[in-house]
């Protein structure tokens, strides 16, 4: 197995700052300014300290008190991630201008590739035959099945930066009811059975704003990803 | 308020302290008023040099920022020497190092598009050298320019304001830091 066999599922691009007080004042000046950019942006959730908005159904950003964010979902094409990148580099720009920031105390890019698979017990057969994980074998609280739902994690971490690696297998329930009455569509019931493998990469001190160039760092440590992961996938 | 007796509650959440206040009254009863308290003093120490939170600089090494540090992190080894000679009383040996410096800005002049900062700090340097009109750099020009440097070294994404600061020092130093032509524009205008 290797990183080709997974789908680059999501990625969250995540910056945390100490208090941006002037949001309370010029957070309109920003949607204003990314609505100008991108008519299609709907907010959905606004609150003094969070606001979030979302553009064509692709991406979500995040401005807050603490922490500004930007998200992008499947399906990852090459030229969706590099204008997520561009979005990243310039709206993370706009609000550490707006807000006057000077540091920004953590960085950070979490990366979701998931495979999908028709039952949760193959799933847990592929994490486990990483052999990451020690099993015992046999029959033991009274039941003698398969281990299902396997999760590993482990992070490491030099001082600077650090990185969490999540490997986990998942099964979850969509389920729409229509509203009583209506015929026009069927109750949707859909179960989806995930092999994820997650990694969220990090700083670990503070970082001067005139030091961090954010499509550079994202670029990076997307390739590092890239590069290391056959350590955990075997691959 | 008076004749009631105010418990405060406080819970810990990572950086973040949130206070809340009850007034007991009998029983116990939550006030509506709550305080949260924000630590505002930065709490993780702050990194030196920027090459140290990239995680894969070398393999990125046609981006405008691996250049350019890779450039920075010459010309700042060049004018460490260009100091060590200078204080030595050596400027024969520290107008070398200077000028090996300026053989490397308008490589770093290529990498403009990290910011306008970045542009004008390099501008800046490069004009002042090219207006001593041959004459060797003092010791004082070679540490405000060593200070440029290293600061750039260390925010290649220095804000413009913070570049003018340091065109000022350069300026202080004795060094003309705008393009010849300016000054005949100048010259024009007076007239």
């Amino acid at each position: 197995m290797d990183l080709s066999s997974f789908q680059l599922y999501s990625i969250t691009f995540e910056v945390r700052y100490d208090p941006g007080f002037l949001l309370y004042d010029k957070a309109g000046l920003f949607w204003h300014a990314l609505r100008q950019a991108h008519p299609t942006l709907k907010l959905t959730q606004v609150a003094p300290a969070k606001v979030v908005g979302n553009i064509d159904d692709q991406y979500q950003v995040s401005l807050e008190l603490e922490r500004f964010a930007a998200d992008t979902f499947n399906p990852l094409t090459p030229t969706k991630i590099e204008s997520y990148l561009g979005l990243c580099g310039t709206w993370l720009s706009r609000a550490t201008d707006m807000l006057e920031l000077t540091l920004f105390s953590r960085i950070g890019l979490r990366l979701i590739y998931r495979k999908s698979y028709s039952n949760i017990g193959d799933a847990s057969k592929e994490l486990l035959a990483l052999e990451l994980l020690k099993i015992p074998t046999g029959k033991h609280f009274g039941i003698e099945g398969q281990p299902v739902g396997p999760v590993y994690s482990i992070r490491w971490e030099d001082g600077k930066l650090g990185m969490q690696v999540n490997l986990r297998t998942q099964q979850r329930k969509l389920a729409v009811e229509p509203p009583l009455g209506e015929r026009a569509f069927e109750r949707i019931d859909k179960e989806f059975f995930d092999f994820d493998f997650d990694l969220d990469y990090y700083t670990m001190v503070s970082v001067a704003v005139g030091q961090f160039s954010a499509k550079d760092w994202i670029q990076q440590a997307m390739r590092v990803i890239r590069r290391d992961s056959g350590v955990f996938l075997g691959g | 308020m008076s004749g009631s007796n105010v418990i405060p509650f406080r819970f810990q959440s990572g950086a973040h302290q949130t206070e809340l206040s009850a007034r007991q009254t009998g029983n116990l009863e939550i006030a509506a008023q709550t305080a949260v308290v924000i630590n505002a003093a930065p709490s993780r120490e702050q990194v030196s040099s920027a090459e140290s939170i990239y995680p894969d600089l070398e393999g990125s090494s046609t981006t405008a920022l691996a250049v350019a540090l890779g450039l920075l992190q010459e010309a700042d080894q060049l004018l460490g020497e260009a100091v060590s000679a200078a204080e030595n009383d050596n400027l024969i040996a520290a107008d070398d190092a200077a000028q090996r410096v300026e053989a490397l800005l308008p490589e770093l002049f290529c990498c403009r598009s990290l910011g306008d900062g970045f542009g004008t700090v390099i501008l800046s340097i490069y004009h002042g050298l090219n207006n001593l009109g041959g004459q060797p750099v003092s010791k004082s020009q070679i540490a405000v320019m060593a200070e440029a440097i290293r600061r750039l070294r260390r925010e290649p994404l220095l804000d413009y304001d913070a570049a003018l600061v340091l065109a000022s020092k350069l300026e202080r130093s004795g060094m003309s830091v705008d393009p010849p032509s300016l000054s005949i524009v100048g010259e024009l205008l007076l007239d």
